[in-house]
Formats: structure tokens, C-alpha cells, sequence
């Protein structure tokens, strides 16, 4: 138990640090209007201080990782020698990690968020700049996302996955393992149901409606452009939206089967190591998948390499105020409900309208739903 | 075609927008029956209040320059543009009356002032012909 305690910690801090190698590039990679969260004039991005700040932040976020991810390992090992952990604890200390590392991430971009906004006060960089907003009238007649219809591979999936379920039934024995540890020993067992047979599919299904409702609102988000070059932030905007769409239908098709490989277990036994080595890998491949798409392609398509033209001093509308903290955006008057996040990867909400509250909801409610539906079932 | 909002500008940014897609007519870069996007979606892309949107697709409409449709949304008039009549002429001469006004004050001679005036003329046509 403590041994496999060890193990578990050693794998959380291997796959923590592709992780921890994300986070702590996001200065990096979010559009060069903006730095911490604060809208800037493009050309302010490449500003001594705020090269400093980034590096800085880079150092500190990466140091303070190292130290709580060791520090986390050294306190198993001692605590694996001395006191026997039960299964709470460790699932807490699991947990635990991850949760101080995102409060190590967001304590410390605020920090830095603050300081730009002192910057910003101080140096006055918005004088002689127009602030601009630039729409393209055609923007959406071109495809901004793949069509939900290559959900129908994933779809395929889960069909699959229930025929499968159904046509073997019999072979499934009354004692089903639920989980497994990291050694590949079952953990936990459940009665073989409908509604413990249902859950897997049913998860699928979840998945399959999810990835298809954000493939929709990547369609759906508002046009972003740089004012001074409008024609080359159309032409990254739009890579950066496909290219995340193909992530998703793709993922959908991986989480799916890796579901299909799931229930199959119960069917015929497989030995643990597979299992392991399946599941390690299907991580491996989103992880480094999610890594070199945010590298390559950046917030917005902002690294995407476009031929760049010489613009005038144009910027940006200068909304800080409507984003509380540089990362929640609040907008009563905006009637947009997806835009792209600040200080990150992806699109965030308007949080000033009710639906953004509800899209939250249902977004949360989701695995408490599926875990409902395979309880009436069963 | 682009539409550019200055958004400290005294101009209210319906009249922008007007400006905007008139502009884009005349260049020739929205052609009659080339769809507009929905009010909804260019109040999401710009930002403002869809009330904004609205009063211009209105007054655009009102002159003659879009139709609305109940399934296509606005659309550039495929029934042809309104002419300058006389009322158009009269509002044109009010308009351009203060620009006059100021250029004289400013010394601007009279060839210089119709040479700008040339200019745009030929700078929209020149585009239109892409």
C-alpha cells in the first residue's frame, strides 16, 4: 500500500510536468496585444520590462513547481516508511498537487497582472494610439470549425461499445472491477447491472454531446481582429479555430474507444500492465497533442507564421475594465457569449449574461447526470 | 470586407456603421445581393449593443440601400440604388457647406478642395474595378 502510494505520486509528478511546461508558458503564447491580462499596444510586447516579467514568471512558476512536486515526492517517501496511508488519504494527496500547483499559477499571474496594470498607469502607452474594433463582413461564410457530422466515427464508438455489452452479456462475471491502482490491482468492485454495464456508454455519450456542443461554439465565438492588420489576424484567427476543432473530434474518437477498451475488459480479461500501458499512452498522446498544438498554434492563432504587413498605430479596444482580474470577462453591453480568454489557451464566457451561468451548469452537471441515468437504469 | 469602428470617436458608431457598408458598396466590395451579417452576429463580432446594429440596418434600409428579408437577413438592394434626387442634394449641400466654410477660413483654393474630392472619387472607383 505505501509502496503503491510512492508509485502513484511518482506518475502524478511525470504527467504533471507537461502540465507545469504548459502553464508556465502561457505569457508566451497568448496574443501580443495583451501581457498578464492587460491590453497593450502590440509593439509594447517586446518592451525590456515586460521581457523581464515574463522570463521572471516563467523562473518562478517553473522553480515553485519543481519545489512542491518534490517536495510532495519526499514527503511520500518518508510518510510511505513510517505511517500506513489508507485509501483516503491518498486520493487527497492526489489531489492535492495539482490544486496547489493552479493556485501557485493564478497567485502568481496576479501578481503579475497588478504589476502591468501599475505599468500601464505609469507609461501611458495608449496616447498617441487609435483604439480600433475590426470586423470582416464575410467572416463567417468561410468554415471556421469541422462539421459535429465527424462525430459519427465516436458515434460508431458507443454503438459499438453497447452491441458489444449486449451480444456478451453472459460472458461478463456477477463481479465487475470498477478501478484499478497503479500496480494493476483492482481496488474496487461493483455488481454486474444494466446500470454499471450502462455507465461506460453512457460517458461516451456525454462525451460525444460535450465535444460537439464546444465544436459548435467554436463556430459561434467572436471575431477577433488586430486592427493594424486585419487581413493577417482573419487568416491565424481561422487556423487556430480548425485546427482546435480537429483536436476535439479527434479527442472524441480517442476518449471513445479508450471507453470501448474499458468495457472490453469486462468481457474478456486482460492483463493489468496492458491496461496500464493503454491508458498511459492515450495520455501521452493528449498531452503532447495539446502541448504542440498551444506552441504551434498560440491564443488566437497568434503564432501561427502569416506574412505580416506594416500597419499604422492602431490598437485594440482597451477593454480591461470589463475583465475582473484580467481573466473573467464581465460585459453587460457585449452581446457575444464565447470569446477568447486572456491569460490562456481556448475561449472563456461573458459571464454578464444568464447563459454563460447556465452553459457553466451544464457543463458541471454533466457527470452527475450520467451518474444519475446509470443509477435508474441499475 | 472589413468594417472599422473607432470607438473614441465623436461619431456615433450607428453612423460608422452606415459609413462602413456604404463605403464598401461604393469600392464595390458588396455587391446587391450580397448578404450582410445577421444583427446578432455583427453586434457578437463588434462588440456593441444589438440595438446599435439594428438602427443602422434601419437607416441603411430606410435610404434604400439594403431590403431586409425574412429567411436571407439584410442583403444589398438588387433593385437598384436610389439617385441622388433633390432632397439627396439638398442634404449634400448642408453637409458639405461647414467643410467649405472651413476651408476657405483655412485658405484651401477651390481647385484643391475639388482635386480631394477627385481623388476619393477615384481611389473608390479604382477598387471597385478588382
Amino acid at each position: 500500500m505505501n509502496q503503491e502510494l510512492f508509485i502513484a505520486m511518482l506518475i502524478e509528478t511525470l504527467t504533471m510536468v507537461p502540465v507545469v511546461v504548459l502553464l508556465a508558458s502561457i505569457p508566451y503564447l497568448t496574443r501580443r496585444t495583451e501581457s498578464f491580462g492587460v491590453s497593450i499596444p502590440k509593439e509594447v510586447y517586446a518592451d525590456e520590462e515586460l521581457v523581464q516579467m515574463r522570463k521572471q514568471f516563467v523562473r518562478r512558476f517553473a522553480g515553485g513547481s519543481a519545489v512542491l512536486l518534490v517536495a510532495g515526492l519526499l514527503l511520500m517517501t518518508w510518510l510511505a516508511r513510517r505511517v500506513p496511508v489508507g485509501e483516503g488519504l491518498q486520493g487527497a494527496m492526489l489531489t492535492a498537487l495539482p490544486l496547489l500547483v493552479l493556485a501557485l499559477h493564478f497567485g502568481l499571474y496576479l501578481h503579475y497582472h497588478f504589476r502591468m496594470k501599475r505599468l500601464k498607469a505609469e507609461r501611458q502607452w495608449q496616447t498617441g494610439y487609435v483604439e480600433k474594433v475590426v470586423v470582416d463582413t464575410r467572416f463567417r461564410e468561410q468554415p471556421l470549425r469541422y462539421s459535429n457530422f465527424w462525430l459519427l466515427p465516436s458515434i460508431f464508438v458507443m454503438l459499438l461499445t453497447v452491441g458489444m455489452t449486449v451480444i456478451f452479456w453472459d460472458r461478463i462475471p456477477e463481479k465487475v472491477p470498477m478501478q484499478y491502482n497503479f500496480s494493476g490491482q483492482v481496488t474496487n468492485w461493483a455488481d454486474k447491472s444494466w446500470g454499471t454495464m450502462s455507465l461506460f456508454p453512457l460517458f461516451q455519450l456525454g462525451i460525444i454531446c460535450l465535444m460537439g456542443f464546444v465544436n459548435w461554439t467554436i463556430g459561434l465565438a467572436k471575431q477577433q481582429l488586430d486592427p493594424d492588420d486585419p487581413e493577417t489576424s482573419r487568416s491565424r484567427n481561422v487556423i487556430f479555430r480548425r485546427r482546435w476543432s480537429a483536436f476535439l473530434i479527434w479527442n472524441t474518437l480517442l476518449i471513445t474507444l479508450l471507453f470501448f477498451y474499458a468495457q472490453l475488459t469486462f468481457i474478456v480479461a486482460v492483463p493489468g500492465f496492458v491496461t496500464a500501458i493503454i491508458s498511459s499512452l492515450f495520455a501521452a498522446v493528449v498531452l503532447v497533442w495539446t502541448l504542440a498544438l498551444s506552441f504551434r498554434t498560440g491564443q488566437g492563432g497568434s503564432r501561427v507564421r502569416v506574412k505580416a504587413q506594416d500597419g499604422e498605430r492602431l490598437m485594440n479596444r482597451d477593454d480591461d475594465r470589463y475583465w475582473k482580474l484580467g481573466q473573467f470577462y464581465f460585459n453587460p453591453d457585449d452581446p457575444a457569449l464565447f470569446l477568447e480568454k486572456r491569460f490562456g489557451i481556448g475561449f472563456t464566457l461573458n459571464f454578464a449574461r444568464p447563459a454563460a451561468w447556465l452553459f457553466l451548469l451544464l457543463i458541471l452537471g454533466l457527470p452527475l447526470g450520467i451518474l444519475m441515468v446509470s443509477l435508474l437504469i441499475g | 470586407m472589413f468594417i472599422e469602428l473607432d470607438l473614441q470617436s465623436d461619431v456615433p458608431i450607428y453612423t460608422q456603421l452606415v459609413n462602413g457598408i456604404l463605403e464598401g458598396i461604393a469600392r464595390g466590395e458588396l455587391k446587391p445581393g450580397d448578404e450582410l451579417p445577421s444583427v446578432r452576429m455583427l453586434a457578437t463580432d463588434l462588440g456593441i449593443n444589438m440595438h446599435t446594429v439594428n438602427k443602422a440596418y434601419q437607416l441603411l434600409k430606410q435610404e434604400g440601400f439594403i431590403q431586409t428579408h425574412r429567411k436571407r437577413g439584410a442583403v444589398v438592394n438588387t433593385e437598384g440604388f436610389p439617385g441622388a434626387d433633390e432632397a439627396y442634394l439638398q442634404r449634400l449641400e448642408a453637409m458639405l457647406k461647414p467643410l467649405v466654410a472651413e476651408s476657405i477660413c483655412r485658405r484651401l483654393d477651390e481647385e484643391r478642395f475639388l482635386e480631394v474630392c477627385r481623388a476619393l472619387y477615384a481611389q473608390f472607383r479604382g477598387q471597385g474595378g478588382e
